[in-house]
């Protein structure tokens, strides 16, 4: 069973701003665990300050963690020293939210995607290469000697692309990649994404705060709520039968084309003044419709739904059920 | 497969020359600063006269058609003594702005790039040492060590590179946060690789800009310290000697600062009009985004 | 008629090309009307949005048409007119709620001066009417909360804060472009929400600029669809999706990955994207239409009613040839 798991996250926490032990620091990842198997996409949704974008910075290890573990492969990432981290680097990529600022204004489009293979090949291999990732991500390979300022938000989005599977990764951890995209290119990128995993096999982590766009490309999906995941499950179950009052808000809240359904009717969540308290309880307590007492003792643990396999939910109403 | 593309890419190099050559200020600043550098060079040839030859016999003399700019009062042509004293102010010019660019760039990477403990020492001797009194230091130098060109060079850059190194350091600062550094670091490339291929060829932009600005403060710089006798020595000339030698006889002859002066002023209008079109053409912010 | 828009174009002169942005556009909007205009990213309709207060800068922008509201044309009357239509009868909120707030001055001081600059009354009534209105846009303890900086807000409450601003003036007409794009699912629909909640209570008309369908199918009476610079379809809403006349206006609804089915590839738009400095030979959308024949490129553009209050500009549906 744990052999296929390629990405197991277990306990871990990051927390900003700790000076010493007097002063709490603000908790961005809360005692995070989920795992991944091979060639699973696992969707990462919730909304902006949910920690979702630092947990998979950490994952990658871009971000130092306070505690837990990641597991890549078995080999836990967190004890490794820097330059026993950095052969493994390779094996798990990243693809940026921002396409004007993930690629160095400097460099040429070819040496961009060559980058990751630099050193290793001769020229006309290193091109030669370099012209099949372009064009399985769509790219005209006659474009590689161009700078990433000549190309559209979308075409740059597959050139990063292109860059993260030129290295041969494993893991691919694709944070908000569409988000600042049109609607119409945000399409093609997905379905690019879509055939690449399918094609290699790839194993994703694929971060937005975009319900529709994790339903259409992930298998599993996580939700978080202020550094915590409130459920998890499988993309039909977590969608279809959505139990922590958090998922429901947020698929209550998004618009969907359907002129009957008029968004101003919605109301059941209340303002997020409050937002940021020091309670030690749920982390969803001030904005629930459900609260209990017992509610604010400590944060629920994400405990197995009884309808579907797989899907977990972190409420206390769960557990009742 | 071919391995040659035809459509070679516009870097933002040459979309910056572009936008720098439709800048009229900036290109005639160019071509002026081009001549002069010229003229300067080409001195033997244009001049007969020596720069320390001395005609005691006739004086300060005004322009006239053997001596284009007249003479001083020693009798040394001024025409002659502008372009060789041109050589000198470029060439410490140019020269410390070498010696500051590089120091100043490899202190503000580092300190830029490593950030807290390392980078508050860095950043504290740089304060401490915009502190010290210039003057005196260069005073200093010049007593204990020989009075020389190169450590005339030396001293300006040793105290130019401290601007260099905190505009360097701002600058990679800015950089580090980009996520194309992110993904250079995704890739296990090593911290002097991603210096060297990721953050220098970004910041180049504003070194080039503040250098091209740093040159004209340098160039005045030596002037003051020739003014006040510390720099240059007689019977070399630079424009701080020759501006110095014209203000003592200013009433009596004045085309003896005149000329200088309104050489060395073109001059550093020039290399600002430089500095402010490369600013302007090499600022990302016009560039297409 | 509130706003009146006819014919407006607007078009940047730049070093030697010239671009344009937004052609011979024309829409009307009615009291307490809420009206959508859609579009991607280079569609024109947020130069469309300032050119009707004169927002653009004028040297490489030049404004042709009339707009017109209550007796003046805001494109083409004196500069004074408009400046005191501005923030006053009209106003506009706009997408980052951040930038649009002076950071060094207080909420008081920047709620307060569209009052004091269209209204002569003291500051201390300004401060009065604009803390009232603050508390309207659902943010707890006003008369605090309106002495703070605008970095000491969130996201979400700042948004309130630039409606407050906004509406401080009881404008008749509100200019909203993008305002919910930058902010969370749930706090878009709380913002949506005090803005229908707003517009009725001071029978405004709102123009909301959006590129998202599903807010315009939630939100607006009326949509607009902009492609190019141009107005591809008008409709009501619920016309609109039901009986879609653009192939455009279809293949953006297909675009979007829905809720609650899963598919397994989505629709794209094959094609170039459109090149503003390219000059315009009948309709803009034909090189990437799946529909397109040859006439598509030759025809005039012209919007033309194929249903009670449905007009389009596609000369295949018109005609019958096609249907989505």
């Amino acid at each position: 069973m744990n052999d296929s798991n390629l990405l197991e996250v277990k306990n871990l926490s990051v927390v900003f701003g700790e000076i010493n032990r007097k002063k709490r620091g603000y908790k961005a990842v809360n005692n995070v665990s989920f795992t991944l198997k091979k060639g699973e996409t696992l969707g990462l949704v919730g909304e902006s300050g949910c920690g979702k974008t630092t947990l998979g910075r950490t994952i990658i290890r871009l971000q130092k963690e306070n505690s837990g573990n990641v597991l890549l492969n078995g080999i836990d990432l967190c004890s490794l020293s820097p330059s026993q981290l950095r052969p493994l680097r390779r094996q798990m990529q990243m693809i940026f939210q921002n396409p004007y600022s993930s690629l160095n204004p400097r460099m040429t489009v070819l040496e961009i995607i060559a980058e990751p293979f630099t050193g290793r090949y001769s020229r006309e291999e290193k091109t030669e290469r370099v012209s099949r990732l372009m064009m399985h991500c769509g790219l005209d390979p006659e474009m590689m000697r161009k700078f990433p300022h000549e190309f559209s938000g979308g075409q740059r989005q597959r050139i990063a692309i292109a860059r993260s599977i030129a290295a041969d990764p494993m893991l691919i951890i694709a944070d908000e990649p569409v988000s600042s995209l049109d609607v119409s290119v945000q399409a093609q990128i997905l379905n690019v994404l879509k055939s690449l995993k399918d094609s290699l096999s790839l194993t994703m982590l694929f971060i937005s705060h975009d319900l529709s766009v994790v339903r259409y490309i992930s298998q599993r999906v996580a939700v978080m709520y202020r550094g915590n995941i409130v459920e998890i499950g499988k993309t039909e179950d977590l969608f279809n039968n959505p139990c922590h009052p958090y998922t429901k808000a947020l698929l209550d809240a998004v618009p969907v084309i359907d002129p009957e359904r008029k968004i101003y009717q919605f109301k059941s969540v209340q303002s997020t003044d409050s937002d940021f308290s020091e309670n030690s309880g749920c982390p969803f307590f001030n904005r629930c419709s459900k609260r209990k007492d017992e509610c604010r003792l400590e944060v629920p643990k994400l405990s197995p739904s009884a309808d579907e396999e797989g899907h977990c939910c972190a409420c206390i109403d769960n557990y009742e059920k | 497969m071919k391995t040659k593309s035809i459509n070679a890419g516009n870097s933002l190099w040459r979309e910056g020359m572009q936008r720098f050559l439709h800048n009229r200020l900036a290109v005639s600043g160019l071509v002026f600063l081009l001549f002069m550098i010229t003229l300067c060079i080409a001195a033997p040839l244009l001049t007969s006269y020596s720069y320390e030859s001395q005609k005691l016999s006739s004086g300060a003399t005004s322009p006239g058609a053997s001596h284009l700019m007249g003479t001083d009062v020693l009798g040394r042509d001024l025409f002659t003594r502008v372009l060789y004293g041109g050589r000198v102010s470029f060439s410490v010019g140019l020269c410390a702005t070498l010696v500051s660019v590089v120091i100043g760039v490899c202190w503000g990477s580092v300190a830029g790039w490593c950030g807290g403990k390392v980078d508050s020492v860095m950043m504290r001797i740089v304060d401490i040492a915009y502190a010290f009194p210039f003057t005196i230091f260069v005073i200093i130098l010049m007593v204990f060590f020989q009075r020389s060109l190169l450590l005339l060079f030396m001293a300006i850059g040793a105290v130019e590179w401290l601007t260099m190194a905190r505009i360097v350091r701002s600058q990679v600062m800015a950089l580090r946060h980009q996520e194309f550094i992110d993904a250079a670091i995704g890739l296990g490339l090593s911290h002097p690789k991603i210096i060297l291929r990721h953050i220098l060829p970004n910041i180049t932009g504003p070194v080039i800009v503040y250098a091209t600005l740093t040159i004209p403060a340098i160039m005045l710089l030596e002037a003051f310290l020739s003014f006040l006798g510390l720099g240059v020595q007689p019977p070399a000339s630079s424009w701080g000697i020759l501006i110095r030698e014209g203000t003592e006889a200013m009433e009596e002859y004045p085309w003896l600062l005149l000329f200088p002066g309104a050489i060395l002023s073109l001059t550093l209008f020039s290399l600002n009009f430089i500095g402010d079109g490369l600013r302007d053409a090499l600022d990302p912010k016009s560039s297409r985004e | 008629m509130p706003l009146d828009i006819k014919n407006i174009s607007a078009s940047f002169h730049l070093r030697g090309s010239v671009v344009h942005a937004v052609r011979d556009i024309s829409l009307s909007i009615s009291q307490g009307e809420t009206v959508g205009i859609v579009g991607e990213s280079g569609s024109g309709k947020t130069v469309l949005s300032l050119s009707l207060l004169r927002l653009l800068p004028s040297p490489p922008a030049v404004v042709k048409g009339k707009a017109l509201f209550d007796s003046f044309d805001l494109v083409n009357c004196p500069d004074r007119v408009i400046r005191s239509i501005r923030g006053n009868r009209i106003s506009m909120i706009f997408q980052d709620p951040l930038s649009s707030f002076n950071p060094y001055l207080r909420l008081s001081d920047q709620l307060t001066e569209p009052l004091l600059c269209h209204q002569s009354i003291s500051r201390k009534e300004a401060l009065q009417i604009a803390t009232d209105m603050l508390s309207q846009t659902g943010i707890k303890e006003p008369h605090k909360k309106i002495h703070c900086f605008p970095h000491q807000f969130s996201g979400g409450m700042l948004q309130r804060a630039m409606i407050a601003m906004a509406l401080v003036t009881k404008p008749g007409i509100l200019i909203a472009d993008e305002p919910t794009t930058a902010l969370d699912v749930t706090t878009q629909a709380q913002i949506l929400s005090l803005m229908k909640t707003l517009q009725q209570k001071y029978s405004m008309s709102i123009i909301f600029i959006t590129h998202n369908l599903g807010i315009v199918a939630g939100f607006c009476d009326k949509v607009h669809v902009m492609y190019a610079g141009m107005i591809l379809e008008s409709a009501e809403t619920v016309s609109l999706f039901k009986n879609t006349s653009h192939p455009y206006t279809k293949a953006l609804i297909r675009s979007v990955p829905s809720l609650h089915a899963t598919v397994d590839k989505l629709y794209v738009i094959g094609g170039p994207p459109y090149d503003p400095s390219q000059p315009l030979k009948g309709c803009p959308f034909a090189p990437r239409c799946e529909f397109s024949v040859a006439e598509c490129f030759e025809e005039k553009m012209e919007l033309t009613e194929v249903a009670p209050n449905h007009f389009t500009c596609c000369s295949r549906i018109k005609k019958g040839e096609i249907s989505l």
